[in-house]
């Protein structure tokens, strides 16, 4: 715990609490969720737009769903936008990068010039017109971000790319008579998994955000599975008279988002690490 | 020198491409250059930044283009061939290159940097393999023990051995040492250039030597080569250059320093 | 009385594994208007030394000395005050000295307006005859050019003369011809021994590099494990040398020994910066090592100015 707290500091550390808790309350939400059918979407109209009380902590929507059980269910819903986002980014961006920075030359102007392309365009727009254009879903709307999200790995793959292609012992191995496939394999992947996890990690957050963003303009998820953004439009009608239903979800966007970009920020600022040598 | 050179270099060009559309034809970095390496045999190359020894040396591992002239290795037309084949001849020439801890990869074993060029030759690793590795590093004066360490774990000298030791891996007939002890203390320097005669002793290795220090080189090389803004200004055995050089600039080179001494206290 | 005295400096920086003995005990003594060397290889504390005398050392370090004084003031108080107006300093890369953004005029400039009362037209007049004075050729046009655009040689050069306007009258240069071409490093010491005669600066010279002593130093000192370990004149250090460290650095040269012939390599390695030491720091690796060496506390030898720290008598070298 000490070495953790030296290592991440205590906002990091913080935030990796918050975020293991989201992602266990994610895998666990049957057994947390104080009304399970109803976080998942079973009515219970009896209980329209309940207050917040003992019995309904967070208060109940329009059809009288437990607010605290349907957030608990959006959790799955938004980590998962948010991890499978970046991870199809990465699997775009990383080859295009690496094409890009090591072999140079036309490949590389194609591949980056190709690049350009979608970073010309402002990103929420472009992820609102590939929803629309795919029209609305879970994969979809994961699709849909992702599309605006992996030229930014490519740029970052590349830049890393460049500085190690030009290192001596990528040289040494290249003289050495090590195939293209090898010297990637072997000494360009595994010294750019450090910095693109790192950025991986500072954009589940976003990512998540605009995936939200997407369902709350009614281009993500489909109801009854719970989302926060979608949650956030519904409750829109009922606002400030019943405030909670817009405010709960939001709250919790806020939170995992927040927890995310400071745990990304201390893992890029983490100290020690494999590069503490010998005096 | 009644066998074939190893290596020839007959009037080799280099010249960098000029920034630009329009931009002037840039003066050539290497201009014409030629000499020759006898087999078993060092040649030393001298010369300061922008002499464009640099240039030549990169354009022999064929990592530059070269703009006219050509290189024979082995008989064999160097700058003639082409990817998969060019890839395979590599195993013709180590090479070692001035800082050893940036050319060994700070996340492999020892053990593993030097099997990779054997992997990339193709050969099979397993107990065979672990034992000419072992033997390399022995050859190269560093117990067996260094094999599961890192670079990092190395003193300067160590890890140059270690580079050493995986440019002889291939077993290749030339050794192209990229100013191979300027990052070492004197003391190190010294047990290097002693590596490096021991090796050219017992294998036979030639060795193409590139330093701005010519008093380094001109300790072990058979010859001699100076290079200044590109040309060859002096070249020959090592003895005659160094008793009677032709150049002003080569006088000025080996008369610096000890010898010379400003005693305007000495008491 | 000489113008920087150290004796028996000490610097250690804790670390959490121990304290780290950058510099053990090192002694010198630099008489005004000399260019005395320091040298050592790595790890010697020749560099620390330095750092020490400027008031640069690392964050909690402890400096220990029977005395470490310039001209006659404390260093342990006045090294800050002293750095950049009497002390200038010359490092290995001149291009990280200056910076790239700034023309060399304005960067001369804001070196004088902070030591010079002057009007403008006298300072750039000044900033002129300083560039001359470091024999760079048309000053004028030095003083529109930024770094970039000046060879390495030419760098080094408005390094020194940036030091000169500080109204520093000792430099402490630390490998400065390290990152040069020999040619030009040969002019650079060169110059400096020209200031010295010419202004009566003096500098403490530090390198790796016995060519640069002979090049160049009136005196030099030995280092080795952070122990001043010899010194005296130049001719004497690298002639009669005393100390086996000492002899064993210089026969290890290339150009030392017969061509293509086993050059004479100092077995072993420094001892490690954390060890206590007792007795003598070379003897583990000396080849006249006796028994006494390990243990006891080794004695000095002179012959006039020609000092060093050794158990073998004089002249049993």
């Amino acid at each position: 715990m000490n070495r953790l707290v030296q290592r991440l500091g205590w906002p990091g550390t913080i935030a990796l609490g918050v975020v293991l808790v989201i992602v266990l309350v994610a895998v666990f939400a049957p057994w947390v969720a104080p009304y399970p059918q109803q976080g998942v979407g079973a009515p219970n109209v009896a209980a329209k737009l309940s207050s917040p009380s003992a019995q309904y902590w967070l208060g109940t929507d329009h059809l009288g769903r437990d607010m605290l059980s349907r957030i608990i269910y959006g959790t799955r819903v938004s980590l998962t936008n948010g991890v499978l986002i970046v991870t199809f980014s990465l699997l775009i961006g990383l080859p295009v990068g690496l094409a890009a920075g090591y072999f140079g030359g036309w490949i590389d102007e194609a591949l980056m010039r190709g690049t350009d392309i979608f970073l010309a365009f402002p990103a929420l727009l472009l992820a609102v017109l590939m929803a629309a254009a795919l029209g609305p879903g879970f994969l979809n709307s994961i699709i849909a971000v992702s599309v605006t999200w992996w030229p930014w790995y490519a740029r970052l793959a590349r830049s890393e790319v460049l500085v190690l292609r030009g290192q001596p012992y990528v040289e040494a191995a290249r003289l050495a008579g090590v195939s293209h496939a090898r010297i990637i394999a072997r000494h360009i992947l595994p010294a750019t998994a450090r910095p693109l996890t790192v950025q991986a990690a500072l954009d589940v957050g976003p990512a998540l955000l605009t995936a939200a963003a997407l369902s709350f303009l009614g281009l993500g998820v489909l109801p009854p599975t719970a989302d926060w953004g979608q949650m956030v439009d519904a409750g829109r009608k009922f606002f400030p008279a019943r405030w909670w239903y817009s405010a709960m979800p939001g709250l919790a966007i806020f939170i995992v988002a927040l927890a995310f970009s400071v745990l990304g920020d201390a893992l890029r600022d983490r100290k020690g690490g494999a590069s503490r040598g010998a005096a | 020198m009644s066998s074939a050179p190893i290596l020839e270099v007959q009037d080799l060009v280099i010249r960098y491409r000029a920034r630009g559309l329009f931009g002037a034809r840039a003066k050539p970095a290497v201009n014409g250059a030629s000499f020759q390496l006898a087999r078993g045999e060092t040649l030393g190359i001298v010369g300061e930044s922008g002499s464009g020894k640099t240039s030549l040396l990169r354009a022999i591992l064929r990592l530059l283009p070269a703009e006219s002239g050509s290189v024979r290795l082995e008989g064999q037309d160097w700058l003639a061939l082409k990817g998969e084949a060019l890839r395979r001849a590599r195993q013709k020439i180590g090479v070692v290159s001035q800082n050893p801890f940036l050319s060994l990869s700070p996340r492999l074993t020892i053990a593993e940097i030097l099997a990779e060029p054997l992997l990339a030759q193709g050969q099979r690793s397993g107990p065979e393999m672990q034992n000419k590795i072992a033997g390399l590093l022995s050859d190269c004066g560093l117990p067996a023990d260094f094999l599961q360490r890192r670079a990092r774990e190395l003193s300067g000298g160590q890890a140059q051995r270690v580079a050493i030791a995986r440019a002889l891996a291939l077993e290749p007939g030339l050794m192209i040492l990229d100013e191979p002890t300027s990052a070492l203390d004197v003391s190190v320097q010294a047990q290097i250039l002693n590596l490096l005669a021991d090796l050219k002793e017992s294998r036979g290795v030639s060795m193409l030597f590139v330093t701005h220090n010519l008093k380094v080189v001109a300790h072990i090389s058979d010859s001699l080569l100076v290079m200044r803004r590109g040309e060859i200004i002096e070249y020959g055995r090592t003895e005659q250059v160094v008793r009677a050089p032709t150049q002003d600039y080569t006088r000025e080179l080996l008369s610096f320093g000890r010898g010379n001494e400003h005693s305007a206290n000495a008491g | 009385m000489a113008l920087l005295e150290i004796r028996n400096l000490s610097v250690a920086i804790p670390t959490p594994e121990g304290d780290v003995h950058a510099v053990r005990s090192v002694s010198l003594e630099i008489e005004r208007g000399e260019i005395h060397g320091v040298i050592g290889e790595s790890g010697c504390g020749k560099t620390m030394t330095g750092m020490a005398a400027l008031g640069l050392v690392p964050k909690g370090a402890r400096i220990a000395a029977d005395r470490f004084h310039f001209d006659g003031e404390d260093l342990r108080e006045n090294a800050g005050r002293l750095r950049g107006r009497r002390i200038g300093m010359i490092s290995q890369d001149p291009a990280a000295a200056l910076n790239p953004v700034l023309s060399i005029a304005r960067q001369m400039d804001d070196v004088l307006r902070a030591h010079r009362d002057m009007p403008r037209q006298a300072r750039r007049a000044e900033a002129v005859a300083l560039l001359a004075a470091t024999g760079l050729p048309d000053p004028e046009r030095v003083l529109k050019s930024y770094p970039h655009q000046l060879s390495g040689g030419m760098q080094q050069r408005v390094v020194i003369a940036q030091a000169l306007a500080t109204g520093a009258d000792f430099l402490i240069a630390d490998e400065p011809t390290t990152a040069l071409d020999v040619s030009v490093g040969a002019q650079v010491l060169a110059l400096l021994r020209k200031l010295v005669v010419e202004r009566g600066l003096t500098v403490l010279m530090i390198t790796h590099d016995m060519d640069v002593i002979a090049e160049a130093c009136d005196r030099a000192t030995v280092l080795y494990a952070g122990l001043s370990v010899e010194t005296g004149p130049v001719g004497n250090v690298l002639q009669q040398t005393g100390h086996p460290y000492a002899r064993a650095l210089l026969a290890a040269l290339p150009d030392a020994a017969p061509h293509g012939a086993k050059l004479a390599a100092i077995e072993g390695s420094i001892p490690p910066p954390r060890s206590e030491i007792n007795g003598c720091a070379f003897a583990p690796r000396c080849p006249q090592a006796m028994p006494v060496c390990a243990m006891q506390v080794v004695p000095e030898r002179a012959l006039a100015a020609h000092r060093w720290l050794c158990h073998l008598p004089e002249g049993s070298a």
